[in-house]
């Protein structure tokens, strides 16, 4: 085969390095590639190889904004460990085959809750750690305290969270009514394993005086 | 205008000009290219979703803007029309100790914000006037964990953690060092000048 021409080449790589695209590169080569050989070849090889990778990478930096834009203002996905909230959730010590749940963060919005809806908040003595619990007191309620018969008041700004699986929660009976701005979302359904997709619903446990 | 015939109506040929007008508004409606209308604002909606997402992420996980408003930190920061730098980042690693103003939610109405100093941050002894103002009295308390107690630097003039005890630090949802507005206090917070 001939060698081609100098100054030809050169042309060939300039004008392919200013296209830049998967599309220009291979309409621009395949007219030339007869008289150019391996040159021209490397040359596709590699702009194309970059161009894609910039594509990747740009569509992975957007599609992780966007995610994290909706996990922080509508809705996530947490896996359940502990077994605070059993039967409601039930967690294995492999978070693969625990239950995963829908929070929404809707309800940040106003911190507008009801009694019995499951949340999920930071724990007041731990900020890295997240529970999930049924609320059972909303802020300015009287609550009675299961053990004892005691009394107290759930002050502003504050709820008493308790879990369902009363023998093996770390709840408010342990550390007191949690300020409201610790909560993360509200657990609206499950959605693993299969046997238990569904809602979660807002439920009173059976043995306690509900507050009027 | 209608033709009377014994009282039945027969329509007339589209030869009026209102008629006409009609049709040639209805082919102009056809000519316009929806299509490619509808898919450049799908695009430019596309874009501008893309914009507020990454604008959110920005100031919520990595660096804000405060506007503090009140009296509680008065002379470090005024009572109104300061702008402050909010770093996002210190809090959920963890940076924060004593000394710092940092952006809370309030633990009496969590859609409130406040801004006070970290006086002390768990397992500390912080020793703060009960009535300030009024008596001389003060107080000792041993910060528990997971907690910070916190105080606004006008002590006559603050609701803090003298009123509602040490806050959890889950509670704290930014740091705030840089100030940026007014131009004549643009720096440090603590700035001696």
């Amino acid at each position: 085969p001939r060698r081609p021409p100098r100054n030809r080449s050169k042309a060939l790589v300039a004008s392919l390095r200013l296209h830049g695209t998967e599309e220009d590169c291979s309409c621009f080569c395949t007219s030339e590639v007869q008289i150019l050989p391996v040159c021209s070849d490397r040359i596709v090889l590699i702009m194309g190889a970059r161009s894609q990778l910039w594509s990747i990478a740009k569509m992975s930096v957007t599609g992780g904004v966007i995610g994290v834009t909706i996990s922080d203002r509508y809705v996530t996905v947490v896996a359940i460990k502990g077994h605070s909230m059993h039967p409601t959730m039930t967690a294995t010590d492999s978070a693969l085959r625990g239950d995963i749940v829908l929070a929404e963060k809707a309800c940040l919005d106003q911190y507008k809750f009801s009694r019995g809806d499951v949340i999920l908040f930071k724990c007041p003595s731990n900020h890295k750690e997240v529970f999930v619990k049924r609320l059972i007191g909303l802020p300015g309620e009287w609550i009675q305290l299961p053990a004892s018969s005691e009394i107290i008041k759930v002050p502003q700004g504050h709820c008493w969270v308790e879990g369902d699986n009363a023998a093996r929660s770390w709840d408010s009976r342990s550390f007191g009514p949690i300020p409201l701005g610790l909560i993360n979302g509200r657990v609206t359904h499950i959605i693993w394993p299969p046997s238990k997709i569904g809602r979660v619903e807002r439920k009173w446990p059976e043995d306690r005086i509900p507050p009027f | 205008m209608i033709p009377k015939t014994k009282g039945k109506i027969i329509p007339i040929e589209p030869s009026s000009p209102s008629a006409a007008a009609m049709s040639r508004f209805v082919r102009r409606l056809a000519g316009i290219p929806w299509r490619q209308i509808a898919g450049e604002a799908s695009s430019v909606g596309l874009l501008m979703a893309q914009g507020l997402c990454a604008v959110h992420v920005v100031s919520e996980h990595v660096l804000g803007v405060a506007f503090p408003r009140g009296p509680s930190m008065l002379p470090a920061l005024n009572m109104a029309g300061d702008v402050l730098l909010t770093d996002k980042v210190s809090p959920r690693r963890g940076w924060v100790g004593p000394g710092d103003v940092v952006l809370l939610l309030s633990p009496e109405d969590p859609r409130k914000i406040v801004a006070k100093r970290v006086l002390g941050m768990e397992g500390d002894e912080v020793t703060y006037p009960v009535d300030a103002g009024n008596s001389d009295a003060t107080k000792t308390v041993v910060v528990p964990q997971g907690h910070i107690w916190v105080q606004g630097d006008n002590i006559y003039s603050s609701n803090d953690s003298r009123q509602f005890g040490p806050v959890p630090y889950g509670l704290v949802k930014g740091k705030m060092s840089y100030r940026i507005w007014p131009p004549s206090r643009i720096g440090s917070i603590d700035s001696k000048e």
